[in-house]
């Protein structure tokens, strides 16, 4: 009962999110990989400027029935049946109703398993990508990483000619995945080659500092935040921003 | 020939408990609630999806220590995920972990008295010696440096306390924090921090932790577990939080304990993080609720017990009155009716506690339990259900009464 309850929701809630999306054409960013989605959805957003024309998944919604929660900005109605009820109805109303919806949606788009991808695709049709990294442990089966790029690779072959790919250099599977598409990518990382070239990372009593070099300018970044994926989120969001104004001047 | 370390007195009176028929239970500081309910079907969605079977990474799952440096990071807490978040197999598998790799035999930890009476065990088995530092009972147990300041020798390596306290319920404040600080920057001391309870406050107060000032982090342990907050004391998880350089003297510890935390409790963790703030309201709300229903009812015994009203947890330690104590003694006879230990059996508290046990049918757990300070007190929860707290309350007053 429960599976058949579970499969209604899902099939019902990818109708609303395609009906959404189909009446507002909103610009997708996806943010994929096994790791680092949240920061640099948070990040993007704060380089873009929350608020009504741009929007991102609450907490992590990024699954099969995360990410239409996460268009249609409901909340989840975790094991409660009336919950459920709930946010299908509100959905049904924001799917056919809604006259304001954000222009710009910055989606964690969460893979686990083989398919996955192609049905967030099926929703979703993100202009620009963002690749993160691709980590795993021994808690995963033998082929569970390959499996994963697999499906990462289906997400940058989607990204439509005027899209842009944008690729974490210091990830060698996630660097590979240039392969799959003829769109623009820009790289970030350490080495020379690198379209936006990080150095200098610090750690200091404040957090991190590092430089940056992208599109001829130099700058010194500083964050509170530890870890290098706080470093790349920073670097990403300026990427992102960057390549959303070409996209909008190309259109 | 290195010193016993005995089970807790905590689990000892549940042990002693569980041979009486009958018997209420305030001992143990269980929240009487089952783990939500998206937290058990996350988990078995994980269980399911094969997800359990096999060892994580040791430092645990990297989707759950990214969820908690993102959960940390919006109390301005932060730490890189990667580097610098453990997960473990509770929080005093944290402690002794960080003990065992920070401490030499004959180091001395001073811990506010009374505390968690675990962190004892956790010392002693990192071979170091607990050095108890009394809280002001007068003051409602407030925390007072200069009682620190006063226990500092050449073997002080670090300072351990629990915010908010348990028994006491003590919530440190910042400038109390920032003295704490001070003091451990003076004397080179490390010092860890267990905010098991930092989600159950009570009176609206502001609650700061050390992990907040950025300058201190070098000498800084943070611990949180799940098992309170989530009603998830079976599930064996929690985490610590630290700066790069101690985490790499940690991780090889935490490696030889227990490999990595339980990867089925981990996926639990997770799910908490993610969804389950609501049950922790819920929680919250109703830990209001038995705190009032317990205090009713010792207010009713105020010719046997005084206390102050918990500002936090889910615990009252009540003091005996003079009339309680003299009773006690007056049953002392030097026979060990309850076959306490050599080191029990002098004590009032604990004498007490096993009278409740065996004619009010009523566990307890005995003060002194949490350090000297606490002796002549009980520690009561009120994480139990009402009903258990009512009827073990009438007990009690049945009992004090006829005395």
């Amino acid at each position: 009962m429960k599976k058949v309850f579970k499969f209604f929701i899902q099939f019902y809630l990818k109708l609303l999110t395609k009906a959404v999306i189909w009446r507002h054409k909103p610009l997708i960013i996806a943010v994929a990989g096994t790791t680092n989605k949240t920061f640099i959805k948070e990040v993007i957003l704060d380089e873009l400027g929350r608020g009504v024309d741009v929007r991102g998944n609450p907490k992590s919604f990024n699954t099969e029935i995360g990410l239409p929660l996460a268009v249609l900005y409901l909340p989840s109605g975790y094991s409660s049946i009336f919950r459920w009820v709930d946010v299908l109805l509100t959905g049904s109303c924001i799917s056919v109703f809604s006259r304001k919806f954000p222009r710009v949606l910055v989606l964690e788009m969460g893979v686990d398993q083989k398919g996955d991808m192609e049905y967030l695709l099926s929703m979703v049709k993100p202009t620009i990508a963002v690749l993160t990294t691709v980590k795993g442990d021994f808690s995963q089966n033998e082929t569970y990483l390959d499996d994963i790029v697999d499906e990462l690779g289906c997400l940058v072959a989607s990204v439509p000619k005027g899209g842009a790919v944008i690729l974490n250099g210091e990830d060698e599977r996630v660097r590979k995945l240039e392969e799959k598409t003829n769109v623009k990518v820009v790289v970030h990382g350490n080495d020379q080659q690198c379209d936006a070239r990080i150095s200098n990372v610090e750690s200091t009593v404040e957090g991190q500092k590092f430089s940056l070099e992208y599109k001829g300018k130099a700058e010194t970044i500083k964050t509170e935040r530890r870890g290098r994926h706080n470093v790349n989120a920073l670097v990403v969001a300026k990427i992102v921003a960057t390549q959303l104004k070409e996209i909008k001047k190309g259109q | 020939m290195p010193q016993t370390v005995h089970i807790s007195p905590i689990k000892e009176m549940e042990l002693r408990s569980a041979k009486v028929p009958n018997v209420v239970s305030l001992a143990q500081g269980i929240p009487s609630f089952d783990t939500p309910e998206t937290i058990k079907r996350r988990t078995i969605e994980a269980i399911q999806q094969g997800k359990v079977a096999r060892y994580s990474l040791s430092p645990g799952l990297l989707e759950l220590r990214e969820a908690i440096e993102y959960d940390l990071a919006k109390r301005n807490i932060f730490y890189d995920f990667e580097k610098e978040i453990i997960v473990t197999a509770g929080s005093i598998e944290a402690i002794t972990a960080t003990f065992l790799a920070l401490l030499q035999p004959g180091d001395e930890v001073l811990i506010p008295d009374p505390t968690y009476t675990s962190y004892q065990s956790a010392i002693k088995t990192a071979r170091a010696v607990s050095v108890f530092v009394p809280l002001d009972e007068q003051r409602d147990w407030a925390f007072d440096i200069e009682q620190f300041k006063k226990r500092i020798t050449s073997k002080t390596r670090a300072i351990l306390f629990c915010n908010p306290n348990n028994p006491t319920s003590t919530v440190y404040s910042r400038s109390q924090l920032m003295e704490i600080a001070q003091l451990a920057e003076v004397h080179n001391l490390y010092v860890l921090s267990d905010e098991v309870y930092k989600d159950f406050l009570y009176n609206g107060q502001d609650f700061y932790s050390l992990a907040q000032f950025k300058s201190f982090r070098k000498r800084f342990v943070y611990i949180f577990s799940f098992s309170k907050a989530y009603a998830m004391t079976g599930w064996r998880v929690a985490y610590l939080a630290v700066d790069q350089k101690l985490a790499d003297r940690i991780i090889g510890v935490h490696d030889a304990l227990v490999t990595c935390a339980p990867v089925v409790s981990q996926w639990g963790a997770l799910a908490a993080l993610e969804m389950a703030d609501d049950d922790v309201k819920r929680f919250h709300n109703e830990f209001v609720h038995r705190k009032k229903v317990m205090c009713l009812e010792l207010d009713k015994m105020k010719k046997s017990f005084s206390y102050a009203k918990p500002s936090s947890a889910y615990f009252t330690f009540p003091r005996m009155s003079e009339r309680l104590i003299q009773y006690v003694q007056s049953r002392m006879d030097g026979k060990n009716k309850y076959g306490l230990k050599k080191h029990q059996k002098n004590s009032i508290s604990w004498n007490f506690a096993l009278e409740l046990l065996h004619k009010a049918k009523v566990a307890v757990v005995p003060g002194v339990a949490f350090g000297p300070t606490g002796e002549n007190h009980i520690r009561l929860c009120f994480g139990r259900t009402e009903e258990n707290i009512v009827e073990a309350m009438k007990r009690i007053e049945k009992f004090v009464q006829n005395i």
